[in-house]
């Protein structure tokens, strides 16, 4: 039935305290905001936390949504925040995910993860493993907009930045994916 | 075709993104006509978006939205208690008000039913005629009307906690 049923309707009902509507937004939607968590926190277990928080902050902050943007652009905005919040808790001398000034950071790690890909002939594989090499901004804007599909406006709601900045992330990060594929899975791409 | 427009890649990765103007797209249509490599890198472009698109998704471990199902049960139930204790005093200041009411009535009764006439003489004790205001008529009607309304504050609570209590049980 969860299939069937839109978003709107979902928040609907959930708004009017219907929770097994909510439990089904999270079902929707977990894969989305715990990979989009992965994203920016870098860790599984972290990830999981943060994912969870986002929900439980979606659900008490649901009376206030009045579905002025999508759902999911309220729920990544909600997964984004958590997430700095998250990494600000545990160095809090980070005021943002951006990193303008940061060298490409690529982990010694994905060499061993780059000859796994390999075996698995996999070109997805690879891919999925460069966004996890990035850092959390790029990946973040990366699976928003070329994952996700949502448009640059939503990403710029989601990110609280303003257009010419998302698109000059966007153009970063690209190139920066394009460094690692090309340095480490040059194999699986060719 | 102007001599000075030369495509590069970021602008060809903002062709397939849908960031170019009417008269920026064009202008690359054209040049990609003219030049049919680059009608080869806008393909291989398209195709990493593709696969950006296929990537899969991370999958959090297995009941993950019945963990959250459960903890928001949990912080309802933490808010329901917190709330609950917030107003422990109106439930204490029934309490006092109907055990007040109740010895005031034992007190009452035990007075009028006491024997008149006993068989030894008592020390004369200074009495007060409480007749005087408990045979009162509007006082009497007070009181009962302050019973009654005790009582139904009484059923709402009950009524109230079992709400939270079913709907409690429905989440879980």
């Amino acid at each position: 039935m969860s299939a069937t049923l839109s978003d709107e309707t979902l928040v609907q009902q959930a708004q009017a305290g219907r929770q097994s509507a909510f439990a089904m937004l999270v079902k929707r939607y977990e894969q989305y905001a715990f990979t989009l968590a992965l994203r920016f926190v870098k860790n599984r277990e972290d990830a999981h936390e943060v994912a969870q928080d986002s929900f439980l902050r979606a659900f008490r902050y649901l009376p206030d949504f009045r579905g002025d943007a999508k759902f999911t652009t309220w729920l990544y905005k909600i997964v984004y925040t958590t997430s700095l919040n998250f990494l600000k808790k545990q160095n809090p001398e980070i005021q943002s995910l951006d990193d303008e000034n940061r060298p490409i950071r690529l982990k010694d790690e994905g060499v061993a993860d780059a000859s796994i890909a390999m075996e698995r002939q996999d070109r997805n594989v690879s891919l999925q493993k460069a966004i996890e090499m990035l850092s959390a901004d790029d990946a973040g804007i990366i699976t928003l907009f070329y994952m996700y599909e949502h448009s640059l406006e939503e990403i710029c709601d989601i990110m609280s930045l303003t257009m010419s900045n998302a698109k000059t992330k966007l153009c970063r990060a690209r190139q920066r994916l394009k460094v690692i594929l090309e340095e480490k899975f040059a194999s699986e791409i060719a | 075709m102007e001599n000075n427009f030369l495509l590069d890649d970021d602008l060809l990765w903002d062709y397939a993104d849908g960031f170019l103007t009417e008269a920026e797209k064009l202008r690359v249509d054209a040049y990609l006509r003219q030049y049919p490599e680059w009608q080869e890198r806008l393909e291989a472009i398209l195709a990493e978006k593709r696969a950006f698109h296929a990537t899969p998704l991370e999958k959090p471990k297995p009941g993950f939205s019945d963990r959250v199902m459960a903890a928001w049960a949990t912080e309802t139930h933490a808010n329901y208690v917190a709330n609950a204790k917030g107003k422990d005093w109106i439930i204490y200041l029934i309490s006092s008000v109907l055990g007040l009411f109740i010895c005031a009535a034992f007190i009452v009764a035990g007075m009028q039913a006491a024997p008149t006439n006993l068989p030894v003489e008592m020390p004369k004790m200074p009495t007060y005629d409480w007749s005087q205001i408990f045979g009162n008529q509007i006082l009497q009607y007070g009181l009962f009307f302050l019973l009654a309304l005790i009582t139904l504050k009484f059923v709402e609570k009950y009524l109230e906690q079992q709400r939270v209590l079913d709907k409690l049980k429905t989440q879980g």
